[in-house]
C-alpha cells in the first residue's frame, strides 16, 4: 500500500457570522469505562457506541456554570491533546465517599456533555480514547460540594455525534445504549 | 481466588433538588486519642461508617472539647478533604483556633498537638442528614498539628492538623441523626 502522510485543512478557517452559543447544558452522562462494551470513533465521530450502567452528572448552580472548567489543550510534547473537565458533588457522608467519591479514583471513565449550541453535533465524549480520570478532588464547608477535576489525553481534539444518535435519558439511567 | 478491581461508580453525581447543602460546621468537635479507644464499632459493609466508639468510664478524661463560637473566623473554616495524586490518598487539613495563653495552656494544649500523630477529631456539619453530620478526620492516619501560629493581633493560636488517609470521608453514624447525636453527646460528656 503506498504511503499517505496526514492530511492537510480540507475547510475554510473562518468565523461564522451567527454568534456561538457558549456554554453546556446541566445534565451531563458518565459511565466507567469497564462498561463500554463497543466504541468505534471515525473522524473524531462516533461511528459505533455499546455500553450499559451510565450515570448522571447533574450541575445546575449558575456558579460555577455546568461544566466551567472544561477545556482542551494541545499538548506538543505527547502530539495529543489534553482534555480537561470539572464538576462539583454536593453529596455527603460515607455512602456517598464509598459510592462515589472513593470510586472515582479508582477507575476510568468516559463523560458526555451537551453543548447549548445545537449546531448538529452538540455531544462532546471525553476520554472516548483514553479514558478520564481524576486529578484533583476538594471538599469544604465553605463551598459545599466537592470539586472534581478528571484529565485526559487523546489524540483526537474532540469527540462527537450525530446528536439523533444517542438517547441521554436512556444512558443516565443505566440502560443500554447500542447503535 | 477471581480477581476483582476496585468498585465502580454506584450513585448519581446530582444534586439534591429538595433537601439542599446546608454548609458550616457547628462551633463545638471533639478531639481524641485514637489510642484511648477501648472499642469500636465499624459497619460491616462500608468500612468508613464508624457506629460505636468506647472510652474509659469515668473518672478518666480522654475526650477534648474544641469549642470555635467566633463567627470570624467561621466555625473550622479552612477544614478541607484535597485528593493527593501521588499519594492516591486524601489529604485532611482540619483548622481552628484557640485562644488560651501562657506556660500551662501552652503545655497542656499546644504542644501535645505537635508532639503526637494519633489525634481524631469528629466535626458535627450544620446539614443533619444523617450520614454525613459527623465527620471523623484521622481515624485511619492520625492528625498531626503542621502548623501553628499566635500573634497578639488575631489574639489566638490558629491551629492546623493534617494527615492523609485512604477514604475520601469517614462519618460517625449509627441508624440515624438522633442515635448519631446522643453518642456525640455521650463523648462531650467525657471532656477534660
Amino acid at each position: 500500500m503506498s504511503f499517505t502522510p496526514c492530511r492537510g485543512i480540507t475547510q475554510n478557517i473562518t468565523n461564522n457570522c451567527q454568534p456561538r452559543i457558549k456554554g453546556f447544558e446541566q445534565l451531563g452522562g458518565i459511565v466507567d469505562k469497564r462498561f463500554i462494551i463497543a466504541i468505534g470513533v471515525v473522524n473524531n465521530g462516533i461511528r459505533e457506541l455499546h455500553l450499559y450502567n451510565g450515570f448522571p452528572i447533574y450541575n445546575p448552580r449558575q456558579s460555577p456554570k455546568p461544566f466551567n472548567g472544561y477545556k482542551v489543550e494541545f499538548n506538543p510534547e505527547t502530539n495529543c491533546y489534553k482534555k480537561t473537565i470539572q464538576f462539583y458533588y454536593e453529596g455527603i457522608g460515607a455512602a456517598n465517599a464509598k459510592n462515589i467519591i472513593d470510586s472515582l479514583k479508582d477507575n476510568e471513565f468516559m463523560i458526555v456533555i451537551e453543548r447549548k449550541e445545537k449546531l448538529n453535533c452538540a455531544f462532546i465524549f471525553i476520554g472516548a480514547q483514553n479514558g478520564l480520570h481524576v486529578t484533583e478532588m476538594v471538599e469544604d464547608e465553605d463551598t459545599g460540594y466537592w470539586l472534581i477535576t478528571m484529565e485526559t489525553e487523546e489524540p483526537a481534539s474532540e469527540i462527537s455525534t450525530d446528536d439523533t444518535k444517542i438517547d441521554m435519558e436512556d444512558f443516565i439511567n443505566g440502560e443500554e445504549i447500542n447503535f | 481466588m477471581a480477581f476483582t478491581p476496585c468498585s465502580s461508580l454506584a450513585g448519581n453525581i446530582a444534586s439534591d433538588c429538595t433537601n439542599p447543602r446546608i454548609k458550616g460546621y457547628e462551633s463545638i468537635g471533639l478531639i481524641f486519642r485514637k489510642k484511648d479507644v477501648e472499642t469500636f464499632v465499624v459497619d460491616a459493609t462500608n468500612s468508613r461508617i464508624i457506629k460505636n466508639l468506647t472510652f474509659p468510664a469515668a473518672p478518666v478524661k480522654s475526650v477534648g472539647i474544641i469549642y470555635n463560637p467566633r463567627q470570624s473566623p467561621a466555625h473550622f473554616n479552612g477544614t478541607k478533604t484535597e485528593f493527593q495524586l501521588e499519594s492516591n490518598q486524601f489529604k485532611k487539613t482540619v483548622q481552628f483556633y484557640y485562644e488560651g495563653i501562657g506556660g500551662i495552656n501552652s503545655f497542656n494544649v499546644v504542644e501535645p498537638l505537635k508532639n503526637l500523630n494519633d489525634y481524631v477529631i469528629i466535626l458535627e456539619r450544620k446539614d443533619k442528614r444523617g450520614d454525613g453530620s459527623y465527620q471523623v478526620f484521622g481515624w485511619e492516619s492520625g492528625l498531626t498539628a503542621t502548623a501553628q501560629v499566635y500573634d497578639e493581633e488575631t489574639g489566638y493560636w490558629l491551629i492546623t492538623m493534617e494527615c492523609e488517609e485512604p477514604h475520601s470521608e469517614l462519618t460517625l453514624f449509627d441508624t440515624d441523626y438522633e442515635t448519631t447525636k446522643a453518642k456525640f453527646e455521650e463523648f462531650k460528656l467525657l471532656c477534660y
